[in-house]
């Protein structure tokens, strides 16, 4: 898969046989709380955007899997960091700091 | 912000992988702070990137040690429905049901030990069938046994009726959604990396199969797969 740009936003896009990324309407739940049973979070391009992305569509909980034959140990300790920039960042998309 | 768990364990890809040196990995693995479950495990007859008999092994020895620890069990079958069943029946569904009163055992008690057996398998760790892609005949016998099911963007794929139909069909307090990010990516935004924000377009598919309009039903429906997961990693906290 091609390398995919990195938009700083909650939007969803698709690509455009132009190139050109156009955004694409969303379901909205509002504050309905949603949980992702089962996703690799360690393997996102960008985790701490990522999981801002998250929870701005309303996921609260999400089970991360991590195999131990290739898995990263250290994803174990890099989680609560990028929950923590995810915090800030989620904020920041809303426009309240 | 979302709370983020860990499942750990052997996929089927990599059971050729697994040995006493691996499995002393893995139960470090699992005593680590944030760990809710062993997975995810299973057989994988797609791809057979490890030889059925080593799936077979690894997949046996990570349901014993769950049942040790008393964790739960993320599973991934594929094209392997059939003997992921009967490993399962011998490993786990007919395994011996921990708790059972010794005593009514002994004075051979049939309605206290009946009664004791359900109480201790309600309290055993769960099992989760990780992106369901098959029907529902293949899913009646896993739902019917008391697991958990989720179904991931293959919802919304375009030749996928049987799994929208399997979906359909899920009692609602066994059904979970998830992403499978980076895989697995939900229609519209087929071809690009998925990511666990995409999970909104697979539960606005799963109301649509499940027929669901009116809003107090969609906060219903939704609400439980969200406690439904809570249930599956957190049993004392749902």
């Amino acid at each position: 898969m091609e390398e995919e740009p990195q938009f700083k936003d909650d939007l969803f896009r698709v690509k455009k046989k132009n190139g050109e990324w156009k955004v694409v309407d969303a379901p909205d739940f509002g504050h309905i709380a949603l949980a992702d049973a089962h996703t690799h979070l360690q393997y996102a391009t960008d985790p701490v955007m990522t999981l801002a992305r998250a929870g701005l569509h309303g996921v609260s909980y999400m089970c991360t899997v991590l195999d131990v034959f290739d898995g990263d140990e250290e994803v174990f300790e890099r989680i609560k960091p990028w929950s923590h920039q995810a915090a800030v960042n989620m904020q920041l998309m809303i426009g309240r700091c | 912000m979302p709370r983020v768990d860990v499942a750990c364990g052997c996929h089927p890809h990599n059971a050729k992988h697994y040995d006493a040196a691996l499995e002393a990995k893995l139960r470090t693995w699992l005593a680590k702070p944030g760990v809710v479950a062993l997975g995810e495990i299973g057989l994988d007859y797609h791809y057979d990137f490890s030889p059925v008999e080593d799936q077979k092994r690894a997949f046996r020895a990570q349901l014993r040690l769950a049942r040790e620890l008393g964790l739960p069990v993320v599973l991934h079958v594929r094209e392997a429905y059939d003997d992921a069943w009967e490993i399962m029946r011998e490993e786990w569904f007919d395994a011996a049901a921990p708790g059972v009163d010794a005593a009514a055992t002994v004075a051979g008690d049939e309605a206290q030990i009946a009664a004791g057996e359900a109480a201790a398998r309600a309290q055993e760790p769960r099992v989760l069938l990780h992106c369901f892609t098959a029907d529902w005949e293949t899913l009646e016998p896993w739902i019917k046994a008391g697991c958990y099911v989720s179904f991931g963007g293959a919802l919304t794929f375009g030749n996928a009726d049987a799994i929208r139909d399997a979906a359909a069909r899920v009692p609602l307090d066994q059904l979970l959604l998830e992403t499978d990010a980076p895989y697995m990516t939900p229609k519209p935004l087929r071809g690009q990396k998925c990511e666990p924000a995409q999970i909104v377009f697979t539960a606005q598919r799963l109301l649509e199969v499940r027929g669901i309009t009116d809003l107090l039903e969609r906060f219903n429906v939704l609400h439980a797969t969200y406690q439904n997961a809570l249930e599956l990693f957190h049993p004392s906290k749902a």
